[in-house]
């Protein structure tokens, strides 16, 4: 089969993931949570959907794409700190910053290829299928119905849920970076954000199932679940469900690369399959290391809701400038 | 200008003269005067690769019985180019690297006093290994032959098989100093034009000193360099072969070479094999799955050792565990360079056995196995899980020949970062394997093809194969 057109919608399901999977819960109740879906979906779809219009609008100013490209660098040590913290608890003193950031990125190296990433998420996506089977069923034991929370439907508690579940994430922004965006319509971020708040309220019923009202104690209850879990002759399965997020995490940080190239104008390649190039691997591994190593003292969850917020910021202020320049754009020209 | 660049001359005894200056010191360059039709001529051949007696009894015995006589030797080479019954070629060599370009190619050249031309006379007969069954690619059915080092004769035995006026055989001369012939086939029907054509255009740039196999193309076929997976599969059976063609692949077959090259080639051509369309599904499928996890345990399976007795003991099941930690604290190595050191001997015996003589090759296999392995064993050097794991690993690797290569460096790679990171440098290097098979794209075609993305086609002819009806109603349904 010809690979025409890379479709990266997989890694951007894969990178969604990440966030839920290295995070400390999703913060809302599961019935909650899948009542308010819809609504919740269909807005963060609106809101990637006017980003995506409005970015065409604000791409030629050069401070707005640095600043993005700056929020994605800070994206990306996060991701790698959230991930080492996660690796230092469950196997103290093996780990080394350096080496969480080496291991993590040499991957990236032979994903600097399109095609390379949406091949390997698909991949990674085909394999958290089973992984996530072999999750439920070693904690199957534990899963009871009466563990689920009903909380009273109010406005406060929808209000609540609906924050949660309204987070946005850099990967819902990231499509419009994306050379052939134009061409794709609403499609890609309505399906995205579905399918992202799909997945973070399926893993919330599942978790709340299991933990019950315990769960938003638990510090990483996704992680929390797997360690506790056995499977036929096996007592702990962690193992695999790490194994998997630390490859989803170099496949993020492959996919921010090359979202960063393309603030930088890769459009200048001969094809834009080989955009990212291997020049530009070290000046991104240097940075991201060091950013990581400035904020090691920090909490990353602080740091992560922080970014969360920032980048909300930047999505509304993009929104806002576009519709601004378009105004001005359609006054000239009348 | 060089010599053999120039124009011929109508002199004979001045071409004689320049072809005794190339090829005179040799032993079998073979020259003889001779009058044909009242014309002086003169006949050279090299005796290798050219038959004397061939060219007394189909060229020389039947000009003799036409008894002709000629005006001039532009006339007499007019009439064998074009009247007579002589195997001659159809079209006159003027030019004098023509000339020696088919006495390389075992014909003989007869040069005519009074015309610069000289006739090219198909009396070739080369010295040749049979037709025989191939060493490697072990099939139990199907057909049993293998190629040869002959290109005619691996042409022929493609187009045997593949009787449709479809089948193209494009040969073409390599840039190298041997000036070495390979040919390329193809469907016309099946196979991309876009392809081909890129496949014809990137071998005719290639410039290499000596093409001694196809595989020597294969680097320059690869898109990514750093990428370790092979650009193109090889077979020595024309059966296989065929196969591809019908599958629109295109095949370079490159004289002096038993191998041919196949291109492109996708990840799950290596876990396929002839045998797999000639037993049942349901049997063929299962061997098929059987090849996909010997693979990783080839790759993956000594560094899942090394990584659950470093760093993650609670994926071994807790009996099994206190065996394993009981062996390994009766050696002074940590798992890691214990299981590198024990990977590597085993490579070495495997490396010693394939290029010692064979009446030494299978003393160096007992030593190395059975002396080796039984005494590291006993002086406590090694513990029996890793030298269990490890000779598991080797021979899960010989499921997939075709990816050995690949198989060892990987397993090296993955048993250094599990030994360094655990489960982190495990899933760096599962990847890092990943991502090099999802970068390949050869000739633009996705490599994990028609395995990812998960579709019909993956359970259709991909991890397991289909019933034949199935397979040709797809077959069908292509374009």
């Amino acid at each position: 089969m010809k690979r025409e057109k890379p479709d990266l919608f997989a890694a951007l399901l894969i990178s969604l993931m990440t966030n839920l999977l290295l995070g400390d819960g999703a913060g809302y109740w599961a019935r909650l949570g899948l009542l308010s879906f819809p609504a919740c979906a269909a807005a963060l779809a609106g809101v990637a959907w006017l980003f995506a219009r409005s970015w065409r609008q604000v791409e030629p100013l050069r401070p707005v794409r640095w600043l993005w490209l700056a929020l994605l660098t800070g994206a990306a040590a996060l991701e790698l700190l959230r991930l080492w913290q996660l690796l230092c608890g469950v196997y103290p003193g093996s780990l080394t910053l350096l080496g969480v950031c080496l291991a993590a990125l040499l991957p990236v190296l032979y994903l600097r290829r399109v095609s390379a990433i949406a091949q390997t998420a698909n991949v990674l996506l085909t394999l958290s299928l089973p992984a996530g089977l072999i999750l439920i069923a070693s904690v199957a034991g534990g899963l009871r119905v009466s563990n689920l929370q009903t909380p009273a439907c109010t406005a406060a508690a929808w209000g609540q849920a609906a924050a949660a579940q309204m987070v946005v994430y850099p990967e819902l922004l990231m499509p419009a970076l994306w050379p052939d965006h134009d061409k794709r319509g609403p499609h890609t971020a309505a399906r995205l954000a579905g399918i992202g708040l799909a997945v973070s309220a399926g893993l919330q019923l599942v978790l709340e199932l299991y933990f019950g009202a315990a769960l938003p104690w638990q510090e990483n209850p996704v992680h929390t679940a797997a360690r506790a879990g056995t499977f036929l002759l096996f007592r702990r399965l962690e193992w695999l469900q790490l194994a998997l997020w630390c490859m989803m995490v170099s496949v993020k940080l492959a996919l921010y690369l090359y979202a960063g190239v393309r603030l930088l104008g890769g459009q200048g390649c001969k094809s834009e399959n080989n955009a990212v190039g291997i020049k530009r691997l070290p000046v991104y591994f240097l940075l991201v290391v060091s950013l990581c190593f400035c904020w090691r003292q920090t909490d990353p969850e602080r740091l992560f809701a922080a970014q969360n917020r920032l980048t909300a910021v930047f999505a509304a202020a993009v929104i806002a400038g576009g519709g601004f320049l378009w105004l001005c754009r359609s006054q000239k020209n009348c | 200008m060089p010599e053999k660049c120039k124009e011929s001359s109508r002199s004979l005894a001045e071409n004689a003269q320049f072809l005794r200056s190339l090829f005179g010191m040799s032993a079998d360059y073979y020259e003889k005067e001779l009058v044909i039709g009242g014309i002086r001529c003169r006949i050279v051949m090299f005796t290798g690769l050219s038959s004397p007696e061939k060219l007394t009894v189909m060229a020389l015995s039947l000009l003799e019985q036409e008894r002709r006589r000629f005006a001039d030797g532009a006339a007499l080479v007019r009439y064998l180019l074009t009247s007579s019954r002589i195997p001659a070629e159809s079209e006159p060599l003027a030019k004098r690297a023509e000339w020696i370009e088919r006495l390389a190619n075992g014909l003989a050249l007869l040069l005519v006093e009074g015309s610069p031309c000289a006739v090219a006379l198909s009396t070739q007969e080369m010295p040749q290994r049979s037709v025989s069954e191939p060493d490697g690619e072990g099939n139990m059915h199907g057909p049993q032959e293998a190629f040869t080092e002959q290109l005619r004769a691996n042409i022929s035995l493609l187009r045997r098989q593949f009787r449709t006026a479809a089948l193209v055989a494009e040969v073409h001369t390599a840039h190298t100093h041997a000036r070495t012939e390979y040919c390329l086939c193809y469907d016309r029907e099946r196979a991309a034009a876009d392809t081909v054509e890129a496949v014809r255009r990137r071998l005719a740039g290639i410039r290499l000193p000596v093409l001694l196999d196809s595989t020597y193309f294969a680097s320059f076929l690869k898109q990514d360099k750093l990428n370790l997976f092979p650009a193109a599969a090889y077979t020595v059976r024309p059966a296989t072969a065929c196969a591809r063609l019908c599958e629109g692949k295109i095949v370079i077959l490159v004289a002096g070479s038993p191998s041919a090259m196949i291109v492109p080639s996708f990840f799950s051509e290596h876990f396929e094999c002839l045998d797999d369309y000639s037993s049942g599904a349901v049997f063929a499928g299962l061997i098929r799955l059987l090849k996909y996890l010997a693979f990783a345990l080839a790759v993956f399976g000594p560094a899942l050792y090394v990584m659950a007795l470093s760093f993650a003991p609670e994926i071994v099941p807790a009996d099994l565990l206190a065996g394993l930690a009981r062996a390994e604290a009766e050696t002074p190595l940590p798992p890691m360079l214990e299981m590198l050191s024990v990977s590597l001997l085993l490579e070495i015996v495997r490396e010693a056995g394939l290029r010692a003589p064979k009446s030494i090759s299978h003393t160096v296999s007992i030593v190395g196995a059975l002396i080796i392995g039984e005494t590291a064993v006993s002086a406590g050097i090694v513990s029996i899980p890793v030298l269990t794991m490890a000779a598991a690993a080797t021979i899960a690797t010989l499921a997939v020949p075709s990816l050995y290569e690949q198989s060892i460096l990987f397993r090296f790679a993955a048993i250094l970062l599990a030994g360094i990171w655990g489960v982190l440098g495990f899933a760096c290097c599962v990847l890092l394997v990943t991502a090099m098979a999802c970068g390949s794209d050869p000739f633009g075609y996705d490599y994990l093809y028609p395995l990812m993305p998960p579709g019909r086609a993956a359970w259709r002819d991909g991890f397991v194969r289909s019933i034949w009806s199935r397979l040709a109603r797809a077959d069908r349904r292509a374009p």
